[in-house]
């Protein structure tokens, strides 16, 4: 027994503590030790899947021909590890002090292990068949995360499991197609072994997994599910889910787009009557995916949904690095994974402590809470910084390497997309922080205390990893290497806090010198300045007259007004329009298939088999 | 040993008939014979399966007399199982608590008599008596309780199958006009020699003219009318056995006709044709089915149309993948017909109804997920071995046969899930327990049958695969069938029939 048998043993068994013990804590803690564990064995698993290596695991079996089993591999591997640490601080962070105002904390800790153990049974799939069991269980299992918590959750969990489902028939149907046109369902034969399918099979299998696995991504046109089934599921779940579920789609875009096409073919795969090939349609696909929702969620007045909906844009940002096939590409689009996950946990947590706290994260109900969340600040101020990917933070750093492999392989259009969906990140991250945090404390909030230290502390840890690896970028980097190694992607030279590139590097520690040098002067300067008062954040004083602190001064609503003027017409919701249409649609058709079944039995009897046999007539 | 295969057929046929004169001799035993019968039945079936698994089909010819005189069984793993399954279902669903003067029990055995027969028989005659017996065991089991509104089930499903069986005989009556025989050994032999033969439109209507009648049974468009009205009417078990067993035998007929006569005529194409339709219709039909019971029956014909899909690729994954889902099937639908009878009220009365009894809830839910087609329970192999066939199969315009078996999928995935969402809906009502104290039994053996098929999918595979390609295997069907002194050159007495067959003359 391997360490990823040991590994696949110990997710399951993290399932039972909280089903053995529902009520109290213990169970709860068992289970963050238990992924704490799993932390550790990943680590242990490193030198054995670095340099393209793979371990296998004893559990597999056979089935009409095919021997079905699970072998991990260093681009499943650096997948895992995000999945096993987000689980990790999700976990200590419910047990730290979030489940006391949960009534089914037990659930959340055994269906967030489910997820883990689906995931790692996803990500160390050795065949095409585990690959599409460890797919359903991922679906399944987020469904059930997500629905957990009950009411308008469960509608959400439901839309997103539909989505999934049709997904996975997309995905079932291209595996059926790959197996046959290659022979096998063996993931390491079919490396580079779809490379020679003919054109038009090529674009079919192609769209059938772009539909699998960008159902995932919430791609658009399936992007609509995400937001409301991330942002309403648990808070720790859905810091869970924000960092790392939706990679899953991610990770099986690369598995066969990267691994088994080939970024070669998709280069020369042009689709006919247009100047796009594969790879620059899916380019362009990503760049949808990173602007759309970005923009999505600069209207938001959930904090949940508001940042449900930035990751599903960041998620875009990956695979336009991944699509590169150029070494910078390549290592911003993965550091990436690892990045996102790092300052998108923190920020679900800093805001769902908010809510433990407050009780909404309504953004036009919350305002002033720096004084009284001043770590839930930092954290949150971490995180924005992350997302916006502006430096020190880490975001800034996987960023830079995107955009300068876009202008390395010479694509400025999809260089100015990606400048656009940050600049939307930019002002939908300030809005955020400036409607909970910044401007007048509401009177309801005012005996408001930062969350425990067990909810705080996890938070804090995990934005704290953002800051530091955004100094020090080596760490990450370190990490993705055996990811770029499993699927064959080059690297650019890199040390701790420095990337090597041939035209241009980018030393992180000058970064943050020149950043705090910079802030140090602000402060000479401030402090030289004249003199400041401090005053309430309750205060409330407009155009001369002493008004009451139930009177709003904070602009909240509608936040960015004139923006939304200008592109505001752009931003109609046909595709709910769509969504919901279908849904009319097949209620329609339904009652029509019923009405024929309740009226008319005999005569349809006679009715068709006298039109059977005339067809036959005018056919034969 | 092969000839004990006529026991099959006639202990429960013997066995039907003598236990009502035995009830009023003795009430105990005649209570006690039933069940026996069918144990030492599905006993004698097992064995001969397990001969038939190591040493290959067998043909058995009886009284002395071979083809074209004399009449044959053919046992072969798909035929062989079917017997020992229905058997075994007939036992789940054994009517127990019944009073002592129903007919129940031996229109029981009756049926159990029908279908060895159907799943055994080589000729067309035989198959369509069997069938009819079969037939007459279903209206019975529906009009048993001889209440009113089972009566008007009953009576229903009469004028269906009526009006079936005498375009089924039509259909037999214009095959044996044109081959001359109705063995279908002896058929498939002159279909062979003479391809024009079956695929001329007389041929094409007569697999029309049989697809439909057997369609009543077997659930597909356009005679499957009845289905709803009589799955929501008749009883839990009734219905269980006709959505499970009875549309299995229905359809087994019509496979074998398929592939011994019209393989290569386009007939696949009208099978195709007529379970995409029932696929449709069935599947958009149970979207919005209000009550479970009705939302099971339109799944059913839903099922059904998949299966015809399934079998009319003629390639070895798609009749794998038609066996697989049909067991699938034959294990799920009856439990969940168990499952509808205590759950009756309209679905959206159901709410959070799942939490009173977790354990049951499970078993339903996992049914619910094989039917689905989420892996690995076996309807995930059967929807991938079903794709696997319908993208090998030569023909053309498959593309629209995976979009709508894709897009039929979702929407039954649709209306389950919604359907799970609402059992597990957090609601206090008070509860209703899912199922009543008999059916725990016969649901747990279902469930437990279907955890056993998922385990124990390795081994079934190669059964599958054996019993798909002993299925389309045609030259050994004829070879173990018909006699070597009739097989080559042809004779005479063939020539002759196919002589006046295309004068259309009587032979």
């Amino acid at each position: 027994m391997n360490a990823f048998d040991l590994l696949l043993y110990l997710a399951l068994a993290t399932l039972l503590p909280s089903l053995l013990a529902p009520k109290g804590r213990s169970g709860g803690m068992l289970t963050t030790l238990a992924y704490l564990l799993q932390v550790w064995l990943l680590f242990s698993l490193l030198p054995s899947v670095s340099q393209g290596g793979s371990v296998a695991a004893c559990l597999e079996f056979a089935a009409f021909g095919h021997t079905i089993g699970w072998q991990l591999n260093g681009f499943g591997w650096f997948f895992a590890l995000i999945t096993a640490v987000s689980a990790l601080i999700a976990s200590a962070y419910a047990t730290g002090g979030w489940e006391r105002q949960c009534d089914h904390a037990s659930r959340l800790h055994s269906l967030m292990a489910l997820n883990v153990l689906a995931m790692y049974l996803l990500l160390g799939a050795a065949d095409l068949i585990s690959l599409f069991i460890g797919w359903e269980l991922v679906s399944w299992a987020g469904f059930l995360l997500m629905a957990a918590p009950g009411g308008q959750s469960v509608q959400a969990a439901l839309r997103y499991l539909i989505y999934a489902l049709a997904g996975a028939l997309a995905l079932l149907t291209a595996i059926v197609l790959i197996e046959q046109s290659s022979g096998t369902i063996q993931l390491d034969a079919l490396r580079g072994a779809l490379a020679s399918l003919p054109d038009g099979l090529s674009w079919v299998v192609l769209a059938l997994v772009f539909v699998g696995f960008g159902v995932k991504l919430a791609m658009p046109p399936f992007h609509l599910w995400q937001a409301p089934a991330y942002g309403y599921a648990d808070g720790p779940a859905a810091a869970f889910l924000g960092a790392i579920s939706s990679r899953m789609g991610l990770f099986g875009l690369c598995l066969v787009l990267v691994q088994m096409v080939g970024l070669e073919r998709l280069v020369g795969l042009a689709l006919p009557f247009s100047f796009f090939d594969a790879q620059s349609l899916l380019a362009w696909a990503a760049a949808i995916t990173l602007i759309v929702p970005t923009y999505i969620a600069l209207t938001q007045n959930d904090a949940r949904l508001l940042l449900a909906w930035h990751g599903i844009g960041q998620g875009g940002f990956m695979l336009l690095g991944l699509m590169l096939g150029n070494d910078l590409g390549t290592a911003g689009g993965l550091l990436h994974v690892l990045n996102h996950a790092s300052y998108q946990a923190p920020l679900f947590l800093a805001v769902t402590a908010v809510v433990y706290r407050t009780g909404t994260a309504d953004l036009d109900r919350l305002g002033g809470l720096i004084a009284r969340m001043p770590w839930a600040y930092v954290t949150l101020l971490l995180g924005i910084i992350g997302l916006a990917g502006l430096p020190p933070m880490n975001g800034f750093v996987s960023k830079w390497l995107i955009y300068k492999g876009l202008l390395d392989a010479q694509m400025p259009l999809l260089f100015v997309a990606a400048v656009i969906g940050t600049l939307g990140t930019i002002l939908s991250v300030y809005k955020l922080i400036h409607n909970i945090f910044l401007g007048q404390l509401r009177a309801e909030h005012r005996e408001v205390t930062d969350a425990p230290w067990g909810m705080t502390g996890p938070m804090l840890l995990i934005a704290g990893f953002a800051f530091i690896s955004g100094m020090l970028p080596g760490l990450g980097l370190y990490l993705v290497e055996p990811a770029a190694a499993a699927l064959g992607l080059p690297m650019p030279s890199f040390d701790l806090s420095a990337i090597h590139a041939p035209n241009g590097a980018l030393d992180m520690l000058v970064v943050v010198s020149a950043l705090i040098g910079a802030i140090g002067f602000g402060a000479l300067l401030f402090l030289n300045a004249g003199r400041s008062y401090r005053t309430q954040p309750l205060d409330n004083y407009a155009g001369g007259h002493f008004l009451t602190a139930q009177t709003r001064y904070q602009y909240s609503h509608h936040f960015y007004a004139g923006l939304l003027r200008v592109i505001g017409p752009w931003m109609r919701p046909w595709l709910v329009a769509l969504e919901q249409g279908s849904g009319h649609f097949l209620d329609l058709a339904s009652a029509a298939s019923r009405g024929l079944y309740y009226h008319n039995g005999l005569r349809f009897l006679v009715f068709g088999t006298v039109v059977g046999l005339l067809w036959l007539l005018i056919v034969v | 040993m092969t000839q004990q295969a006529i026991l099959l057929v006639l202990l429960p046929l013997i066995a039907a008939f003598t236990l009502t004169p035995l009830r009023r001799c003795n009430p105990v035993i005649a209570r006690v014979a039933g069940p026996a019968v069918v144990v030492s039945q599905v006993m004698l079936a097992i064995t001969l399966l397990l001969h038939i698994a190591q040493l290959g089909p067998e043909a058995v010819g009886f009284g002395g007399f071979s083809i074209p005189l004399g009449i044959a069984f053919h046992l072969d793993l798909v035929g062989m199982s079917l017997v020992a399954l229905a058997g075994v279902t007939l036992l789940l669903l054994w009517p127990w608590t019944v009073e002592s003067d129903s007919a129940e029990p031996s229109l029981y055995l009756l049926l159990l008599a029908g279908a060895s027969g159907i799943a055994l028989s080589a000729d067309l005659f035989n198959l369509y008596v069997f069938f009819e017996v079969v037939a007459v065991a279903s209206y019975g089991l529906v009009a048993a309780p001889n209440s009113g509104i089972q009566l008007y089930a009953s009576i229903r499903l009469l004028l269906f199958s009526a009006a079936g069986s005498a375009l089924a005989l039509l259909g037999i009556g214009l095959i044996y006009n044109l081959g001359g025989s109705l063995s279908l050994a002896h058929l498939g032999q002159v279909a062979a020699q003479d391809a024009t033969l079956f695929s001329s439109v007389e041929g094409l209507s007569a697999f029309t003219l049989i697809l439909i009648g057997l369609g009543v049974k077997a659930e597909l468009f356009p005679a499957n009318h009845w289905v709803p009205e009589v799955y929501g009417l008749s009883r839990p078990r009734v219905s269980g056995l006709l959505a499970g067993l009875v549309s299995k035998l229905a359809l087994l007929i019509l496979l074998r006709l398929l592939w011994q006569l019209y393989t290569g005529t386009g007939a696949e194409v009208i099978l195709l044709v007529t379970g995409l339709v029932t696929l449709l219709l069935g599947e958009l039909a149970a979207f919005r089915a209000t009550r479970l019971r009705e939302m099971l029956a339109f799944s059913s014909i839903g099922q059904l149309g998949l299966l015809a899909v399934a079998f009319s690729m003629g390639n070895e994954a798609g009749v794998a993948a038609g066996l697989l889902l049909a067991l699938n099937h034959l294990l799920i639908k009856p439990a969940l017909f168990l499952y509808a009878h205590n759950w009756r009220a309209p679905i959206t009365a159901l709410g959070g109804q799942a939490w009173s009894t977790p354990l049951a809830s499970a078993l339903f839910v996992l049914m619910v997920l094989s039917l689905m087609g989420i892996p690995p329970l076996p309807g995930f192999w059967g929807k991938y071995l079903l794709l696997k066939g319908v993208l090998t199969a030569p023909t053309l315009g498959m593309g629209w046969v995976v979009a709508l078996i894709l897009f039929t999928t979702l929407v039954e995935m649709i209306y389950f899930m919604r359907l799970l969402t609402r059992l597990y809906a957090e609601k206090s009502v008070q509860p209703i327990p899912p199922l009543s104290r008999r059916h725990y039994a016969p649901v747990a053996l279902l469930g437990a049958g279907l955890i056993a098929l998922t385990l124990g999918m390795g081994h079934v595979s190669t059964h599958l695969e054996q019993g798909a390609a002993q299925l389309l295997d045609r030259s050994g069907y004829r070879d173990r069938l018909i006699p070597a002194s009739l097989r080559h050159p042809v004779n005479h007495f063939q020539t002759h029939l196919q002589g006046t067959a295309r004068q259309g003359g009587h032979p």
